[in-house]
């Protein structure tokens, strides 16, 4: 079903849209929550938790892209639920991944307040840009939905350590940029 | 771990749209140079031949529910199933030809090829000098080592026959080559047949969705639930094909006529130059939209829509609500015509009303200003289909173009004809309609059209001479059939391919041999071939009464190599 019938479901408060959305983008949400929780039942109830808020928040909104709207909700369920539970699992899910991005921190020693996340989202967005389509998709399916390096490795032809050679460029590629910048965390 | 890096990580769910559906959707496997040999996708089925719909004379072809999983030898069953590679068969059985066949499985894609930066930037012909430099100093400093070893999952078939005419009489015969594939992956997947060398002038003949339908739920249904028929449900088992191919109906549909809708009547509502309030949150106008309902009798009359995206379908009131948002200029819809192909006894009590949004619940907010040009006539559905199928045809086809660097590799009489069969076996107009086209919107129908799994086949004439042999071949890609990586089942990185031997032909072989070009490349995890490595048995002869042979590998561990290569 095309994204544009499946909004208007949520805004006919036809229950199908739940169903909808979950037949079109379930998996997508799911992999991209255990990615980051490292847990199947946990990553199950943070796409249910995503299918309520979609149902809450259609209408008023009417998401220009659906697929970035469910994947960006079910993303900060996901990050929420990880801090709830971080003491009780170490070094899986989105520990690991934050902790690369320790690599991607710019040095710069900012007078101004922290930058607003939209802000700093924005300069990773400019920066992104500047990168081939294939590094992109790379870096976002990476940091973005949590997906493996292995499995990166495979999509791209290329071994692990290649792959997470490509990728340890990258983000101090990224932190360069913010530094530019001058992005404060 | 620091607090920055976890704010970085938060921060980064505010990506914009675009690059996070960019992740979502891009497949970096299509830029490998090896992307003309990329996937037979495929299906399964069984396949209940039906005659009616609206005239009585529109053959309406149906698959029915999934054979049912696992083939009956150990063969695994993979979550993403690829299909079987086909034996020839002719256009009618001919009692003077037999054939030897000889099948190479060929996992040359496997081998890893080390792709230099300036290589990998080759295909990137858009880009000014300048361009090229900025991307390829990037490329540097992201592959220091100049570049990078690429390979694939799919391996190369090559379906090789000697046919011989034990006649007195040069024997012309009709080739058929079936293979498995969609309508938007033929332009990779299409074999190439060739006859001592040169390549066949050949046809290309497609059969129907070759898979079936199931509901949002299927796997938490309880008892006395019905399943559904909301999504596309597709063929896990070699068996699913031999349920489709097994008594020739499939073929004689895809060899005949297509269907011809031109004596069907359709009234039509064209509506053009739809205007409105702008769009305007904040004066409470999020989605200027327009309502047309009507009243019908769901059991006489059938709608057909274009262009429209929302709707509402009240079979017991003898109503029908459908509706769009109204085109703001600048959007690539504004200008766009809107119709309503009515079948069937005419609509009646027409209104159209403008609304501040899409919904349609009887309290939505009506909006003043609002209108549409609205014209009535009559026509037949294939003019009318014709004139709006073509341009949608048309921007599918500039899609792949621009995905895939591809034409839509189908005319559009072979599309139309797909659409059709679709549309009559399981749209609005088929007696027992999929809900996943409950809506009646032909944009649903023609984006499935595209993607749904067939089989299709090559036809190709060739001449055997009297007491004497040719050898004909086919060349293709075949993609692995696989689980999902992060389904984490014990075939986690198992590739399969398999074939079968006798389904769906009439050509009567003497004898069938596999070859396996293994490129020092593989491991073999579970076969019934009879191929061991080790002790150099490449080749082996297939036996007859054994209708499927199946090859379940894994990658050699330190194929790739971890340096680059020294020249």
């Amino acid at each position: 079903m095309e994204d544009g019938a499946i909004v208007e479901l949520y805004w006919q408060r036809n229950e199908r849209a739940i169903t909808a959305s979950d037949e079109k983008y379930g998996g997508l949400c799911r992999s991209l929550s255990q990615n980051i929780l490292d847990s199947v039942q946990d990553a199950e109830e943070c796409v249910n938790d995503t299918w309520h808020r979609a149902w809450n928040t259609m209408p008023p909104q009417r998401p220009g892209s659906l697929r970035a709207y469910l994947a960006r909700i079910v993303r900060n369920l996901s990050i929420d639920r990880w801090r709830a539970k971080r003491s009780q699992k170490r070094g899986e899910g989105m520990e690991a991944l934050v902790l690369e991005l320790e690599d991607c921190v710019p040095a710069v020693q900012s007078a101004e307040a922290e930058f607003e996340a939209k802000e700093t989202a924005a300069a990773i967005d400019r920066w992104l840009d500047t990168l081939s389509q294939e590094d992109r998709v790379v870096f976002v399916r990476r940091y973005w939905y949590g997906e493996r390096v292995d499995k990166l490795a495979g999509q791209c032809g290329c071994t692990p350590k290649q792959m997470a050679g490509r990728l340890f460029r990258m983000r101090g590629s990224l932190r360069r940029a913010l530094e530019r910048e001058g992005v404060s965390l | 771990m620091s607090d920055k890096s976890e704010r970085l990580f938060e921060a980064m769910s505010e990506l914009s749209d675009k690059t996070i559906d960019e992740g979502a959707t891009y497949n970096p496997k299509k830029k490998f140079r090896w992307k003309r040999w990329t996937a037979l996708a495929a299906c399964l089925a069984i396949l209940v031949v039906g005659v009616g719909g609206i005239t009585g004379l529109i053959p309406i072809f149906r698959i029915g529910a999934n054979a049912g999983g696992s083939g009956h030898d150990e063969a695994s069953v993979f979550m993403s199933y690829a299909g079987p590679v086909f034996p020839l068969t002719l256009g009618e059985a001919n009692g003077s030809i037999t054939a030897q066949r000889d099948i190479t499985l060929d996992f040359a894609p496997w081998v890893p090829r080390w792709e230099s930066n300036e290589e990998r930037l080759s295909d990137r012909t858009w880009l000014t000098e300048e361009e090229r430099q900025a991307v390829l100093k990037d490329y540097q400093e992201l592959y220091p080592e100049g570049g990078q070893y690429r390979y694939n999952s799919h391996i190369l078939v090559t379906d090789a026959y000697t046919l011989t005419n034990s006649s007195e009489e040069n024997q012309t015969i009709t080739l058929l080559y079936p293979f498995a594939s969609s309508l938007s992956e033929l332009g990779w997947s299409r074999p190439t047949l060739t006859m001592d060398g040169q390549e066949l002038e050949t046809r290309t003949y497609v059969g129907t969705y070759s898979g079936s339908f199931e509901g949002a739920w299927s796997g938490t249904l309880m008892e006395g639930e019905e399943g559904g028929s909301s999504n596309l449900n597709y063929a896990e088992s070699w068996e699913d094909y031999k349920a489709l191919l097994g008594d020739g109906s499939y073929l004689q549909n895809a060899l005949g006529p297509a269907p011809d809708v031109s004596s069907v009547p359709v009234v039509v509502y064209e509506f053009t130059d739809p205007y409105g309030p702008a769009q305007d949150e904040e004066a409470g106008i999020p989605n200027p939209f327009l309502r047309v309902g009507f009243d019908l009798d769901y059991d006489k009359t059938t709608v057909l829509a274009y262009g429209f995206h929302g709707g509402r379908y009240d079979r017991e009131n003898g109503t029908m609500i459908q509706g769009f948002s109204i085109p703001q200029e600048g959007e690539s819809r504004y200008g766009q015509t809107f119709y309503l192909l009515v079948v069937g006894e005419d609509v009646e009590n027409m209104t159209i009303g403008g609304y501040v949004t899409g919904g349609t619940d009887p309290d939505t907010q009506e909006l003043e200003g609002c209108g549409v040009t609205v014209e009535r006539y009559e026509s037949d559905l294939d003019t009318m289909l014709r004139k709006i199928l073509t341009p949608m045809w048309e921007e599918e086809s500039q899609k792949t173009y621009e995905q895939d660097g591809t034409e839509l590799s189908v005319d559009f009489d072979t599309w139309y004809r797909a659409f059709l069969e679709h549309l009559f076996a399981y749209g609005v107009l088929s007696p027992e309609a999929a809900e996943r086209y409950g809506t009646g919107w032909l944009e649903e129908l023609g984006s499935d059209v595209n993607t749904v799994d067939r089989v299709c086949w090559l036809e190709a004439e060739v001449t055997v001479p009297a007491g004497g042999s040719v050898a004909v071949s086919a060349q293709m890609n075949k993609e692995n059939s696989y689980d999902f990586y992060c389904a984490h089942t014990e075939n986690s990185g198992v590739s399969s391919y398999d074939l079968v031997t006798t389904l769906g032909s009439n050509l009567s072989c003497t004898e069938q041999t596999a070859t396996l070009e293994d490129r020092g490349q593989i491991v073999i995890v579970r076969q019934n071939f009879g191929f061991d490595l080790e002790n150099g048995v490449k080749t082996v002869t297939l036996d007859p009464g054994t209708e499927h042979y199946y090859l379940e590998v894994k990658r050699l561990a330190g194929t790739i190599p971890e340096e680059p290569p020294e020249s």
